[in-house]
């Protein structure tokens, strides 16, 4: 009895990550199908976990997601609103595989948005001769983008794109397995090697990083924020704001006839790509317009000032270990052309090191 | 006022979307009228003039967009509140349907350049 007393009070410590829990229930949405009489007789989950996956609430508290009922008999009900079960009808089990919801961000013309998927892959069988066989397969996601301060709209649908990929897998699924006469062409037979459905929306990364550049005329720091969705295969688009403060090295701007020369700079990314070599490191290739502004002293002590812009190009990579949060490395190569009093192209080097989180 | 004025658009839009669509209602054809954001309407380009869409019982359409013709099939996803076209070119195109009615059709193209407008399509021109 104590014994048990005790490994209750240590239960809590062993898992060190429990969230709440909120469930999602499906609102009752009539829909309408052409069918012969197929209906969704059972419904079994052969998910290894039951939940729908966990997100922050609009609270911010970090929750696990279920779906109200569970979700064998929340499909089951919600198949059956649009299908009622006939005698004379053609009895159909859906075997669920994967049914979850998510969120993460992507670069949208230039800003950052939210987006949100709800991924479902599912089998539908039929009764022949006494056994359950495996007449259809689906996996499909149903994919939304949201503004970046519009969160509250993004979590409050969740449970509506989870309706919506119900729906097209019941349409999917009629349309290819009874026969359609009066039908043209099947909308739903997509080559799935040209368009693969994707199980997981790419994580985002935040990038923070600081860098210490040397170049042929300057040298100086520049702070970076660098968002981006990871992805296998293809070029990735990261988003980037970044500034620098450099000044011309002492010989390079006496040679010049200056004593000081100091540049504010913020460079605008034209074609910017990250390719992934392999999990945690990617190549980076920039091409990007300086913008901003030269101080300059000069041998009597006069100041003065010169807008400069330009045309700059980098080529480089990042070593980002840890995926979740953790250390960020990198080096680039630049080249660039600039409205400098001190020179017209200039070619370096940056060392970069960050967070990312 | 200015509150109530942003409460009464939302309860608007939220009643837009609780707008019960069935798919008989886009059976017919659909000539682009204008595009609106949250402050104006706007005329569409010239090159956009006489675009249509023609979406058919037998779930084909056709449609003429910038003057180029093309036709596929089409399916209306009820709970998503959604239309989706697949093309000649078997590319899939998501319209979010936001009003219906026999006279007009309001739809958000689901493509990063158009989200931000309304597209307005009436059935007669």
């Amino acid at each position: 009895m104590r014994l048990n007393y005790l490994i209750l009070c240590l239960l809590p410590f062993t898992f060190t990550k429990v969230f709440g829990q909120e469930t999602i229930a499906l609102r009752p949405a009539v829909f309408n199908l052409s069918t012969n009489g197929a209906y969704v007789a059972a419904v079994q989950d052969e998910r290894t976990h039951r939940d729908l996956g966990t997100h922050k609430n609009l609270d911010g508290d970090k929750v696990t997601l279920y779906m109200d009922q569970g979700a064998e008999q929340a499909i089951k009900s919600f198949y059956e609103a649009s299908m009622p079960p006939r005698l004379d009808g053609k009895p159909i089990l859906i075997k669920i595989k994967a049914l979850n919801v998510q969120e993460s961000k992507r670069r949208m013309n230039g800003f950052i948005a939210w987006v949100a998927r709800a991924h479902i892959d599912l089998v539908f069988l039929e009764k022949q001769s006494g056994e359950w066989s495996e007449v259809f397969t689906i996996k499909h996601n149903e994919d939304q983008v949201f503004g970046l301060y519009d969160k509250r709209s993004l979590y409050n649908t969740h449970e509506r794109r989870i309706r919506a990929a119900l729906e097209y897998c019941m349409q999917a699924f009629l349309n290819t397995y009874e026969e359609q006469k009066d039908l043209a062409e099947n909308h739903f037979n997509v080559s799935r090697r040209r368009h693969p459905v994707e199980p997981r929306l790419g994580q985002w990364f935040n990038l923070v990083t600081a860098k210490a550049l040397r170049s042929t005329y300057f040298e100086g720091y520049g702070v970076s924020y660098t968002g981006f969705v990871d992805s296998e295969k293809g070029l990735i688009r990261p988003y980037e704001t970044s500034f620098e403060v450099t000044w011309a090295r002492p010989e390079v701007a006496e040679e010049n006839g200056f004593r000081e020369v100091n540049s504010f700079v913020f460079r605008p990314e034209l074609y910017f790509f990250y390719k992934r070599i392999t999990r945690g490191i990617y190549a980076s290739l920039s091409a990007n317009v300086p913008v901003g502004y030269e101080s300059l002293e000069d041998l009597e002590g006069d100041n003065s000032f010169n807008f400069v812009i330009g045309a700059g190009a980098s080529q480089g990579l990042r070593i980002i270990p840890w995926e979740r949060r953790g250390l960020v490395i990198g080096a680039d190569f630049f080249q660039q052309f600039e409205t400098s009093k001190v020179y017209r192209f200039d070619a370096g080097v940056e060392v970069v090191v960050g967070i990312n989180f | 006022m200015k509150q109530l004025f942003l409460l009464l658009t939302l309860l608007i839009t939220n009643c837009l979307h609780a707008q019960k669509i069935d798919k008989q209602d886009f059976y017919r054809t659909w000539y682009l009228d204008k595009y609106s954001d949250a402050e104006e309407y706007y005329l569409p380009p010239k090159k956009e003039i006489g675009d249509y869409i023609t979406l058919r019982k037998d779930m084909t359409y056709e449609a003429q967009s910038e003057g180029v013709l093309d036709s596929g099939t089409w399916m209306l996803n009820t709970n998503g509140s959604y239309l989706e076209l697949k093309g000649s070119s078997q590319e899939t195109q998501k319209l979010y349907v936001y009003f219906v009615s026999p006279k007009s059709l309001v739809v958000i193209y689901d493509v990063d350049e158009y989200r931000i407008w309304e597209v307005h399509y009436v059935s007669s021109k």
